[in-house]
């Protein structure tokens, strides 16, 4: 997987009670525009694919969420996005939490692909997490 | 020069502060009240939130992940290639 890139807000809601990573449900937003660390929730990317139109569910199934000896890690599924006819390109896979009511979709962080991906039908995408690593670590 | 800093002058400036503290406490008590009455009545439907969503994980944690990890396999073995849906 590329490089994971967090946004600047992200550790602040972490502290704040903005994110239950043990039960909200995490899901990317594809866009084609570089999203920035300044970015605090889904409505301020620019770029975004909607309506996501021939695309399989973004959600993402939590692994896991502990700590083993303090060291928290939250482990996600690897995600298979799947076209069922043409999907917009996109470039950048951006993770947010569409399940707190404290806020309304923050982001945590996001991929870059390194290039545009398109999907034609029967095509898939794999947002592959790191299942050594966890999707991150707070220690 | 003289020393702002003495032990009496201390004294007197800690009470001051004190004074401060607790005339401060006071004009926050309203707003605190308010606060705790809204956490109060919040704790109720928090907790039915956070059941609801450990019902869900309980659920699609096992179920999803083995399907979700099969899937990425087979979309992997294939090329990100699975064809169109069968009809």
């Amino acid at each position: 997987m590329a490089t994971y890139n967090v946004t600047n807000l992200f550790a602040e809601d972490l502290a704040e009670g903005v994110h239950d990573l043990d039960t909200h449900q995490l899901t990317v937003a594809l866009t084609t525009t570089t999203p920035t660390a300044a970015m605090a929730v889904k409505a301020s990317l620019t770029g975004e694919i909607t309506p996501y139109t021939n695309l399989s569910s973004r959600d993402i199934t939590i692994t896991a969420s502990g700590h083993v000896t303090g060291t928290y890690k939250l482990e996600l599924n690897n995600l298979v996005l799947t076209a069922s006819g043409a999907v917009a390109t996109f470039r950048y896979v951006v993770v947010y939490n569409d399940g707190t009511a404290v806020k309304v979709d923050p982001l945590m962080g996001w991929y870059d692909h390194g290039s545009n991906v398109t999907l034609a039908n029967g095509e898939t995408f794999t947002v592959d997490f790191s299942d050594a690593n966890g999707f991150f670590q707070l220690a | 020069m003289t020393n702002a800093y003495t032990k009496d002058a201390m004294r007197d400036r800690f009470w001051v502060l004190s004074d401060k503290k607790a005339a401060l406490n006071k004009e926050l008590a309203p707003s605190r009240a308010k606060r705790d009455a809204i956490r109060d009545a919040l704790r109720e439907p928090l907790a039915e939130f956070k059941a609801a969503g450990r019902a869900v994980v309980a659920i699609e944690r096992p179920r999803m992940g083995e399907i979700d990890t099969e899937m990425a396999v087979l979309a992997r073995a294939l090329g990100n290639k699975v064809g169109p849906r069968p009809s």
